[in-house]
């Protein structure tokens, strides 16, 4: 097979049973790789009401087709499985250089299957697999494990770990890799805590063959030029993704004090150019991305000084920053490598932080349900401390380890209002009420509450219209027009393709479909045209919503927070906006050829993207 | 020819606006020195816009190519100063004063039509290098990109101003339009 490496490892940690699979040529042509094939084997192997964290959940590591290829930013693997913090289809998705050094080792993918009684972790080396005891790495955080394991087994390994938040089934626990890279999102670490299994480290030589050289080639080599020479790029480049900061505050859309406001009057503290004036020390970038949007970063005064990391990144900034009405970037950046360290998602954390300091400021949560900390807004010291204790689920970090929805719902007092969650996932930093249509994206996105499911943010808040779509303008964001939602169907299945291929989505704002495709014609030798894309995408896209359907999830959850649907925005370019999402819901679900009562994808719709499978599953065999 | 750079230039180039605000009709033409003139108002009197460009330094000169059927004989420098949010000024300027700009945005006088009359997104354009930014470097590159809302909001503003394009005019008004070329070539060096 070209573009992928036609293998698969199946790892029962149950039994340490290891096997081999191939990937059947049908279902590459059918799911490309990465998400796709990931969501694939989980939507066939997961049966529907199982616990995530028990012994029915896999876990499934895919790297994308193109990744290991030297295409521009096309390095990234997915991580598949049912999440514990949602309770529905969950994946991650991380850059780094794991993904490519997954499959040198000679496999696409993993699939973890069962529970291990002791802690272990696994190494593959050149197509050699084996399961060896991590007793002495269990306890570590992910830079130590990733220390000792480059010790033990040569630097030339790469390393995907949790921490101790994963150990300890923190329900928004990462998966890191290369460190700093987190497959971050939906409590992936967790399952992996709840397996045993600490890390997995993989090295190899194995080629990844590319079926048309030259035309890859050729292709490659104009979009290295034009991202050589692209303003969006060199803004990336130059600020990291922290370059929005700005422009979504100056829409008044930054949330603010748990989206109290969508203005932070100390944007500037915190922005792309704070951040390179206090901690940058360099630009990184991902495999074979000349956009280098990380940031290598030291903290170079306050108590945390000559502490060094990679980070923040937007989200982690406005979270731990606006959102928690802290403007320290010391004590945001230490944030972040405490995240970082014991494997946690930094939006869910800094979010559920943030929830926190409501609670505490509306009299919900008291000094004696935090033992002794003031956990109000501002106060720096409280979010560290916080991080440590949630990892640790130590005192009412215990609480806090649950997430958002679940906290809500055991405080209750009204705090289910402004528990800012869809479907259990914490909201990233964008506020809906300032741009309406990213509000239906954050309703619909299939892993709950999520902005780069379909990457409205760009054409709205920055203004920067997505190539790879035919038509991605929004007129107007304060207004919400129903014959835009195609626009979000659009993003979403389009940037479904990515997560199966391996790209970076930034790429989506600079290359167009045309170039991608023949990009994957050019690696796999198939015929792959701009109609293959866009099914492709629209099929992943409605399989993972129907392993949503059978675990139930119906229309009624394709909403938002309450703040968001009936507090108006105080202030600001939005003042007075709320999100009507009931103008969007419908039109939304008529583009993508779901039943408006249930939601569910209808049985044309799948029959159409050749789900045929799917349908009984959903529908039971009257619709077969 | 009045020197470039110098008081009297300017001086004079103000009285040139001076006269022309009363003796041309509203709409003006687009990249005539009233229209150019009633743009910096709009800049200077618009909230939006010293909001979204609190954090702005630095000038910027727009190139329209030459473009005969427009009556650009010519490339056109239009220059922008702009600082935190103020619009200092926008005047139009001979080549050797345009070319100092901290940001120099160049692009065919059709793809700036098309931008201007919004047919075309800015944001869109500066991203993929359409509105060349010359020369291309990344430190400026990453404040442009920074700076989207703002270039959204110049666009808007200049809508508001006037639509009337010169390749759009009457014969009589295009002939009057390259006279005032001419001059602004023979007096200012424009
Ligand atoms: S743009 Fe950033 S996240 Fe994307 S591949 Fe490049 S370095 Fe990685």
């Amino acid at each position: 097979m070209f573009g992928l490496m036609g293998k698969i490892l199946r790892v029962n940690l149950t039994d340490k049973n290891i096997s081999e699979e191939r990937i059947p040529e049908e279902v590459a042509k059918k799911f490309l790789g990465g998400r796709g094939i990931a969501s694939k084997y989980l939507f066939d192997e997961v049966k529907s009401g199982i616990d995530p964290l028990g012994p029915e959940n896999k876990l499934i590591f895919m790297s994308g087709l193109l990744a290991g290829t030297p295409s521009p930013s096309a390095g990234r693997y997915s991580v598949v499985a049912k999440s514990p913090l949602t309770n529905i289809w969950a994946q991650s998705n991380s850059g780094g250089r794991w993904g490519v050094d997954l499959k040198h080792s000679g496999f696409d993918g993993i699939i973890f299957e069962g529970i291990s009684e002791k802690p272990v972790y696994l190494v593959i080396d050149d197509g050699q697999a084996e399961i060896r005891d991590a007793d002495d790495l269990w306890g570590k955080n992910v830079t130590e494990t990733t220390g000792v394991l480059k010790e033990k087994l040569g630097n030339k390994f790469n390393v995907a770990a949790i921490g101790t938040a994963g150990e300890n089934l923190v329900k928004y626990a990462a998966i890191m890799n290369d460190i700093h890279r987190a497959a971050g999102r939906c409590g992936l670490g967790a399952v992996m805590g709840s397996k045993r299994l600490k890390a997995i480290a993989v090295n190899g030589t194995m080629e990844i063959k590319i079926a048309d050289k030259k035309t890859f080639q050729e292709i490659s080599k104009k979009q290295y030029e034009l991202l050589g020479e692209n303003i969006l790029g060199a803004g990336l480049q130059g600020y990291g993704t922290t370059l929005v900061l700005d422009i979504v505050n100056v829409c008044g859309g930054l949330p603010t004090r748990n989206w109290q406001t969508g203005v932070c009057s100390f944007a500037e503290d915190i922005n792309g150019e704070s951040l390179s004036e206090k901690v940058l020390v360099d630009a990184v970038g991902c495999f074979a991305c000349p956009i280098k949007c990380g940031r290598r970063t030291e903290i170079k005064k306050g108590p945390y000084t000559g502490e060094k990391g990679e980070g923040p990144e937007y989200e982690t900034v406005a979270i731990f920053g606006a959102m928690c009405d802290n403007s320290n970037l010391e004590a945001i950046t230490m944030a972040n490598y405490l995240c970082n360290d014991y494997g946690l998602d930094t939006i869910s954390c800094g979010s559920t932080i943030a929830f926190t300091m409501e609670c505490f400021e509306k009299g919900i949560l008291k000094t004696e349900d935090t033992g002794g900390m003031e956990i109000s807004f501002g106060n720096s010291d409280a979010i560290i401390e916080l991080v440590h204790r949630i990892a640790k689920r130590e005192g009412v970090g215990d609480l806090l380890a649950e997430g958002t929805r679940i906290m809500a719902q055991r405080l209750g007092q009204g705090s289910e209002r402004f528990a800012m969650h869809v479907k259990g996932l914490e909201l990233p930093a964008y506020d809906s009420r300032a741009a309406k249509i990213t509000g239906l994206a954050f309703a619909t996105a299939n892993r709950g509450g999520d902005h780069v499911t379909g990457y409205v943010q760009g054409p709205t808040f920055l203004a920067s219209p997505f190539l790879v779509i035919e038509e991605s303008e929004i007129e107007d964001p304060l207004k919400e027009n129903p014959a835009e939602t195609k626009v979000v169907k659009d993003l979403e299945d389009a940037l479904t393709v990515f997560d199966a291929v391996g790209s970076c989505k930034f790429m989506g704002m600079a290359s167009d479909a045309q170039e991608i495709s023949e990009i994957i014609a050019a690696v796999t030798g198939w015929k792959f045209e701009v109609e293959d894309f866009r099914k492709i995408g629209e099929r992943i896209y409605n399989l993972e919503r129907a392993f949503n359907v059978r675990e139930g999830l119906t229309r009624a959850e394709d909403t938002l927070p309450k703040r968001l649907l009936e507090e108006p925005l105080p202030e600001g370019p939005a003042e007075g906006n709320v999100n009507n999402l009931g103008i969007l819901l419908d039109p939304y679900y008529e583009f993508r050829g779901w039943d408006k009562t249930t939601g569910k994808p209808t049985p044309e719709k799948l029959r159409e993207l050749g789900l045929e499978n799917v349908i009984k599953q959903i529908y039971g065999s009257k619709e077969q | 020819m009045y020197k470039a750079g110098t008081k009297e230039w300017e001086d004079y180039y103000d009285k040139l606006v001076a006269q022309r605000k009363k003796s041309e009709s509203i709409p003006y033409i687009v990249l005539t020195p009233e229209w150019v003139s009633e743009f910096e108002k709009k800049i200077q009197g618009d909230d939006r816009y010293k909001q979204v460009a609190k954090t702005w330094e630095g000038s910027v000169t727009l190139v329209f190519k030459a473009d005969p059927e427009a009556g650009l004989d010519k490339d056109l420098f239009v220059l922008m100063d702009l600082w935190h949010g103020e619009c200092r000024s926008v005047k139009i300027v001979p080549s050797e004063i345009g070319r100092n700009g901290d940001y120099v945005l160049e692009a065919e006088y059709g793809r700036w039509k098309r931008v201007l009359k919004k047919e075309l997104n800015v944001v869109k354009e500066l991203a993929t290098n359409k509105l060349k930014l010359v020369p291309f470097n990344f430190k400026n590159a990453a404040k442009l990109a920074a700076a989207a809302q703002a270039a959204l909001r110049l666009v808007d503003l200049s809508g508001q101003v006037s639509n009337k394009f010169p390749d759009d005019l009457e014969s009589k008004e295009f002939d009057s339009f390259k006279a005032l070329l001419k001059k602004l070539n023979t007096d200012f060096g424009i």
